[in-house]
């Protein structure tokens, strides 16, 4: 140290100031010029800074080669992640030789109206490159204008100004009320946006770019401002003496901001009643493509020179550009399924939500990470925690209980919680209801906002939650354990000779579970994660988690076939105290019809999937789906990779890789015999399909056909009008629909196979083509039915 | 100066908040965390400071001339991170030092 002090300081004290470590809200720091163009020495009362260049670059040149000083907490791990000053390649505030920082273009320039109209449709491309992931740096951050609206951060909305400058301010109106009133509403929409997605789960990158470089999206100005602007913005046009169209073309764009505004604002009120105003923005987007020709782009107000001057340890990146055509069709797709989220909110049951938001989420290509954060934000509400804006969590997780074990039980009575007394069985029931609910609740809750994450993330958290839910079933059994106490329930006998008890909750639970399961199997092969030769097993493990779940759907029927007839002979016993009404009977009804339906369903899937296991086994015996050389692989550790998610579970108990191995190869039947099989797995399969299709997609609306046609016109037809939107009961019988014709797919492959097997006794000279999802010929993304040609 | 005592005087820096000048004006503020034989230094949590431009420079001093200024333009900043700076690009190196608080003089 006494080099440092003993050397002479060179500290002149200069009037300048130290630049004061800067924060989102200071202004840059300033300096006062040199009088020549030397050194400056910068310094503050109580900060001083000590020349020590010659002592330090002697110090570390006596260090041997690859021998480091350093900081003993800091890692070379971390060293890798940092950017090398003067690297063109990563330093962004590098400047090549006669490279100047700031841009030429000159941001004041008047503007031909036909300029307006190309560097507003240049803004809206970069809106939507941002919205589908790009970072602000390389998309709307590269704009100019925008940049000189944004910094030095403006305080107030008159602040956000081209030119800061009263004297240089430019009384050009085509670039002080347009230009700027569009950008101005552009950044308030960007604005929406960003906390909308940054509010919900969203994965940064994969979804949404969510970095702002110290920038702001002007948070504080209102929308009445802004609209205000755009008013003004448009009454000068109405008056400005340009051509009739570039007059119309600028119209257009100015009211496209206003609509996506209000739209984007009324987001922010969640389940306001009427959710249409996004859908005034699609005519308008039409009128912006058809004069999108009138516009000049000024590529000169685009640069990714403002990236020097962002926050940012990424290195300099190109700009991204997408076409306008691209832009205009996302923003349409955007505001269709805004207005769609409406379908979503009116569903009433927990059923038929799980089944809306599958179907809208399934649509290709996926709604956008707005959407899907919207509907998270519907789904749950941060403020008032109600589902739907309607119920809180715990009425939602019970009615879904009702729905499925106990449509009529003095467990879920919700006049228990008033019971005060401990020692009432009704103030226990509450007690251990609620911890239960405390255990599930939120569970319960995630699996629908899970849906809501884009594809890949929403099986993979499905093989996180479904371990969540195998804890889950134990603290339920330990529940039901203890309620049986209170209920004084009595014991049946159920598939054995060992009296047994209905245990509602981890019933309810386990149903849960298994549709995890089923999910994350099919959604495997959606995102075609398994190989040719392992989408054989992976059916055949499908059918076996139908077949337990088929069996445990008949299990929690048979416990409410019984308390249904306990219910009717309580009735007919005229000395009862309490004489249930016709009602409860009409409600164990309901539920029981409900579980029908999800059995019909696990009993297409199960024949569906039974049918394709026999198939593509039939096709990998004969080599006709090829199998991989795997030098460093084994089957039994392909097994346990793909089981993963399952082995570690309690309930379906795992399944070994021998009996595995045996049961899907199917070693024991000849060639005739599992083509049989297939053929007769998907004849059944086709017929439960179609019932599945008949019984539509919810059970209130196949009950009520009133209710249905209702809904309908609820639509008022404005929705069914436009292009590409579509309801979401629609989508879901073409889903169906497409399974269907998944079933014929397989029929006539199977045909075609067992015509061959007769005449040749082999499959010499078949051709056999696996369409994966995304290819032509794949009907269904779950179901992956190879095609066979005769050559 | 031997390998010892250089490790010694390195390593008493470590952690200290470094102001490291470079060839093309900037000047880059951070806490020095490694070095190596090159002079190579690694900074955390850095800012990078840039003079104002030419442009900004004259039309502050134009300013001035014509009575409206007090002759100040913007420096630039920004924050950037972990950074390193290239030994053979440093032009200066300074190490930022608090002063002890002076305590005002007060009147008898």
């Amino acid at each position: 140290m006494s080099q440092l002090n003993d050397g002479p300081n060179p500290l002149a004290l200069a009037d300048s100031h130290l630049p004061s470590r800067p924060n989102a809200d200071s202004r840059p720091p300033t300096s006062i010029l040199p009088r020549s163009d030397t050194k400056i020495n910068i310094t503050s009362h109580q900060i001083s800074a000590i020349d020590i260049t010659e002592s330090f670059t002697a110090a570390s040149s006596a260090l041997n080669t690859g021998q480091l000083v350093k900081d003993e907490y800091f890692t070379l791990f971390e060293a890798v992640g940092a950017l090398e000053i003067m690297d063109s390649k990563m330093d962004s505030g590098h400047l090549a030789p006669g490279e100047t920082l700031e841009d030429e273009y000159n941001v004041l320039r008047n503007l031909l109206p036909e300029e307006v109209i190309g560097i507003m449709d240049q803004i809206l491309c970069h809106e939507v490159a941002w919205h589908i992931g790009h970072p602000l740096s390389q998309t709307l951050f590269t704009c100019l204008y925008v940049e000189r609206l944004l910094w030095p951060e403006p305080k107030t909305l008159e602040e956000a100004q081209f030119s800061r400058d009263l004297n240089s301010r430019s009384d050009n109106p085509l670039l002080n009320r347009v230009l700027r009133s569009y950008c101005i509403a552009t950044i308030k929409a960007c604005h929406f946006v960003h906390c909308m997605v940054t509010g919900e789960s969203y994965y940064e990158e994969e979804d949404f770019t969510s970095q702002l470089y110290h920038r702001e999206l002007l948070p504080k100005v209102s929308i009445a401002e802004i609209q205000t602007l755009l008013d003004e913005a448009l009454s000068y046009n109405d008056t400005a003496s340009i051509s009739p169209e570039s007059k119309k073309a600028i119209e257009k764009r100015l009211q496209f901001r206003r609509s996506i505004l209000d739209a984007l604002e009324q987001d922010t009120f969640p389940l306001n009643a009427g959710r249409t105003p996004s859908l005034s923005c699609i005519p308008l987007l039409q009128d912006i493509k058809a004069s999108s020709q009138l516009g000049k782009p000024v590529n000169e107000a685009f640069s990714t020179k403002i990236q020097r001057t962002l926050a940012s340890s990424v290195p300099p990146r190109p700009m991204v550009t997408i076409k306008l055509s691209d832009a205009l069709a996302h923003f349409e797709t955007l505001c269709n399924d805004a207005t769609d989220v409406g379908q979503i909110l009116a569903t009433k049951t927990s059923e038929e939500l799980s089944t809306a938001i599958w179907v809208f989420m399934s649509r290709i290509p996926q709604p956008s990470v707005y959407i899907r954060a919207l509907v998270q934000s519907f789904l749950l509400d941060r403020e008032t925690q109600r589902v739907l804006g309607k119920t809180t969590t715990k009425q939602f997780l019970f009615s879904s209980i009702a729905a499925i074990v106990l449509p009529k039980s003095p467990i879920l009575e919700a006049a228990n919680d008033m019971v005060e007394s401990a020692t009432s069985p009704r103030f226990q029931m509450a007690r251990l209801l609620a911890e239960f609910d405390g255990k599930a609740g939120q569970q319960y809750i995630n699996i629908f906002r899970n849906a809501c994450l884009n594809r890949c993330r929403t099986r993979r958290t499905l093989c996180h939650l479904v371990l969540d839910w195998d804890t889950l079933q134990a603290d339920a059994e330990d529940i039901d354990g203890t309620l049986q106490t209170y209920t004084k329930e009595k014991p049946a006998l159920y598939a054995s000779h060992q009296p047994t008890y209905s245990y509602p909750l981890s019933s309810w639970v386990y149903h849960h579970k298994l549709n995890h399961l089923r999910q994350i199997i099919q959604m495997g092969f959606e995102l075609s994660i398994y190989a040719p030769d392992e989408i054989s097993g992976m059916y055949w493990f499908l059918s076996y988690i139908c077949a337990t779940h088929i069996s445990h759907i008949d299990r929690i029927s048979f416990f409410l076939e019984r308390d249904m007839l306990a219910q009717e002979a309580l009735s007919q016993n005229s000395d009862a105290p309490e004489k249930p009404d016709v009602k409860d009977q009409a409600d164990y009804q309901k539920t029981l019809k409900s579980l029908f339906r999800i059995y019909t369903h696990l009993k297409a899937t199960d024949a569906f999937s039974k049918a394709l296991h026999a198939l593509h086994t039939l096709l990998l015996r004969h080599k006709t789906i090829e199998v991989p050389q795997r030098p460093y692989s084994s089957d039994k550790l392909r097994y346990e990779l793909r089981m993963k998610p399952f082995l570690s579970l309690n309930v379906p108990e795992p399944v070994t890789f021998e009996s595995f191995r045996e049961e899907s190869s199917c070693t024991a039947l000849s060639d005739e015999e599992v083509l049989e099989e297939a053929r007769m797995r998907i004849g059944d399969a086709k017929k439960f399909w179609e019932e599945v299709l008949k019984a539509g997609w919810s059970a209130e609306l196949a009950e009520n056909p009133e209710l249905n046609r209702s809904s309908k016109e609820g639509k008022t037809g404005k929705t069914e009008m436009q292009k590409g939107s579509t309801t979401i009961e629609g989508e879901w019988s073409e889903g169906v629909k497409n399974v269907i014709r998944a079933c014929i797919a397989t029929s006539i492959s199977i045909v075609t196979l067992k015509k061959r097997l007769d005449e040749t006794g082999g499959l010499k000279g078949m051709k056999v083509m696996v369409p994966v999802p995304g290819e032509k010929g794949c009907w269904h993304e779950w179901w992956i039915v190879p095609r066979v040609l005769t050559v | 100066m031997d390998n010892d005592s250089a490790v010694k005087y390195l390593e008493s820096l470590v952690n200290r908040t470094f102001r490291a000048h470079t060839s093309d004006g900037r000047m880059f503020l951070g806490e020095f965390k490694c070095t190596d034989n090159e002079s190579n230094i690694i900074l955390a949590k850095t800012y990078e400071y840039r003079m104002p431009t030419a442009k900004a420079k004259q039309d502050a001093i134009e300013r001035q001339l014509a009575g409206e200024g007090s002759g100040k333009a913007d420096m630039t900043s920004r924050f950037l991170g972990l950074v390193v700076v290239p030994g053979q690009h440093i032009t200066k190196l300074e190490v930022e030092e608090r002063k002890p608080w002076e305590l005002p003089l007060r009147p008898n």
